[in-house]
């Protein structure tokens, strides 16, 4: 496992105990681990080893896509124009306002066909970690995102499928 | 060219049957639990039973694992098909990593909603093992499954016509299966059609007897195998280290352990508990040993791997087993294994277990909703180890019976139809 590449998806976070032992392994071994995982929330209890890297997958997507216009349209730019004001109105209005155009139509419209768009957002951010040796599928909800991540590559370059470190 | 055809067909015949007669017999083992990174717990009695029966052998262990999502129904349908095609580049051909006793392990998931009937449950098995499989059947003429729904059904539907089938039961909610009629009737196809179906102890073949009881004659029993090799290094005097091991639920008395341990602490402040384990009573455990002011004596280790749970119980002198109900109580005979005294409750498994033996390894006491039972016995208990009570022939009785050796052969006698000795 010494300087291999392992992604863990985690996207629904119901095997979040063997994700992280997984990774732990991995990095035990001398291998590097990133787990990508959904909704942040649910993994607030679990602490990652030393060297496992935790993504998440909301991170991707406001790192890679028109979100981040999104974010400046609606935060940093309206934080600007209330600067100077007090702090209550721009609490208000994110409040109010921002965070409720965010999660209620921003992040669906942008979440749209999720499993290939999901999909290339890790593999851009996995070219830049460097080839993929091994990609452990954890929990249900990775499987339809697996299977588009896997489409992207190359007969030759295809990682290996795990659905644990432990069954390869 | 007739001759030297025949010829080379001859030799190919003989060294064919040199290899047949030489390899070791085919067994495919199915099951829902194994342990795993997951549950490390899940299933040790499953991997015992394969560490045990593994050695002559040539065992595969096919453990279809649950893995519950509560998704909504288009992506629950999305997944499925999504897994559908994973499984071609991770089980064709199936991938096997070594596990106990020799034996091969393939780990198939087995995505599925939760709360799903335990009917569609155990055809989501058959299903998910038919397509790791890649449609084909299974290769042993053996196949020995656990539970009967799922791991029965899947086995059942996936093996070779000719293969004998063979089902364990160990599950403690059987009766919620019994309750369900499609899941009822699967079960009666399952009693009927298996060449051997076994009980891990009567709580679990009382109710498959008396809702069948037109295959009751069919329903034989096979204990869970324990390992008794590694023994500890000094026998028990004074039983101050307390262990308790499993699920930290209701359904295991925990409450009434903790209160037991308070009130025996107050006559003895040299007195500890460990808990090893999870479950959804932890917080509250936690806040009742501070409540009662013996939170600094009391440590919870959350869940430990089998091997380090057996470890702990050669380190701690007294098993506080409080439960309310139990199949077969496997814990029970690791912690005589283990040298250690017992404190348990007449819970269904461990009555059973020490039948003939109940003073020999301890105390046994009735299911009570208080700690009054419990604080008396561990005073007896206390008294009998100090005046001399000797535990190692109890170990040696449960040895002969629980033993890898013991239960090995039983499975090996049904297996290859082999006579065995007695028993």
């Amino acid at each position: 496992m010494a300087d291999r590449n392992v992604l863990i998806l985690a996207l629904g976070g119901t095997r979040r105990r063997a994700a992280l032992d997984d990774a732990a392994l991995v990095t035990a071994d001398g291998g590097n681990a990133t787990v990508v995982v959904g909704d942040t929330a649910l993994w607030r209890n679990d602490k990652p080893a030393p060297g496992v890297r935790l993504v998440a997958q909301a991170e991707l997507e406001l790192r890679h896509t028109w979100l981040r216009w999104e974010q400046l349209m609606l935060y940093r730019l309206p934080r600007r124009a209330l600067k100077g004001r007090s702090d209550r109105a721009w609490q208000a209005y994110r409040r109010r306002v921002a965070d409720k155009l965010h999660r209620k139509v921003f992040l669906p419209l942008a979440r749209r066909g999720s499993g290939d768009r999901t999909a290339r957002l890790i593999r851009r951010y996995e070219t830049a970690m460097g080839k993929l040796d091994v990609l452990v599928v954890n929990d249900p909800a990775s499987m339809p995102v697996a299977v588009s991540l896997l489409r992207t590559y190359g007969g030759t370059e295809l990682p290996q499928v795990a659905y644990g470190i432990g069954d390869r | 060219m007739a001759g030297p055809r025949s010829a080379w067909s001859r030799f190919c015949s003989r060294v064919e049957k040199i290899v047949n007669d030489n390899r070791l017999p085919q067994v495919a083992v199915v099951t829902p639990w194994y342990p795993n990174s997951h549950h490390p717990f899940a299933g040790a009695f499953v991997r015992a039973m394969v560490e045990a029966t593994a050695p002559g052998t040539d065992m595969t262990v096919y453990h279809c694992a649950e893995w519950g999502h509560r998704l909504p129904a288009a992506e629950g349908a999305e997944v499925e098909s999504a897994y559908e095609t994973l499984l071609g580049y991770t089980h064709r051909p199936p991938r096997a990593t070594p596990t106990a006793g020799g034996a091969r392990l393939v780990t198939v998931p087995v995505p599925l909603t939760v709360g799903l009937s335990y009917a569609a449950i155990a055809r989501r098995h058959e299903a998910v093992l038919r397509s790791a499989l890649d449609n084909e059947p299974l290769a042993a003429p053996v196949v020995h499954a656990h539970v009967g729904l799922p791991g029965g059904w899947a086995a059942l539907r996936n093996a070779r016509p000719d293969a004998r089938i063979y089902v364990t039961e160990h599950a403690t909610f059987l009766d919620r299966v019994l309750e369900q009629p499609e899941a009822r009737a699967m079960y009666d196809e399952l009693l009927q059609r298996c060449a051997g179906f076994f009980a891990v102890g009567d709580p679990v073949r009382d109710p498959l007897v008396k809702a069948f009881p037109q295959h009751q004659d069919r329903i034989g029993f096979v204990p869970n195998p324990i390992s008794f090799a590694a023994e500890r290094a000094a026998p028990v005097r004074n039983p101050r280290r307390w262990l308790f091991v499993g699920n930290l639920t209701e359904r295991k008395g925990v409450h009434w352990l903790m209160e037991a341990f308070a009130r025996c602490r107050a006559e003895d402040p040299e007195l500890t508990l460990t808990l090893v384990g999870d479950g959804d009573m932890r917080r509250a455990l936690v806040k009742q040993a501070a409540e009662l002011g013996v939170a600094d004596a009391v440590k919870f280790t959350g869940m430990q791997p089998p091997e380090e749970a057996l470890r702990m119980m050669r380190e701690h002198d007294l098993l506080v087993h409080p439960s309310r109900f139990e199949t077969f109580g496997m814990v029970v005979v690791e912690a005589v294994a283990a040298g250690m005294a017992l404190l348990v409750t007449k819970c269904g498994g461990p009555e059973e277990i020490l039948a003939g033996l109940e003073d020999a390894a301890g105390e046994m006491v009735d299911v009570e909703e208080s700690s009054d039972a419990l604080v008396a016995a561990y005073r007896r208990v206390r008294d009998r180890l100090a005046a001399g009570l000797d535990l190692r022939p109890v170990r040696e009785q449960l040895a002969g019976r629980y033993g890898y050796p013991a239960v090995a052969e039983a499975h090996h006698r049904v297996w290859f139809d082999r006579e065995g000795s007695d028993g």
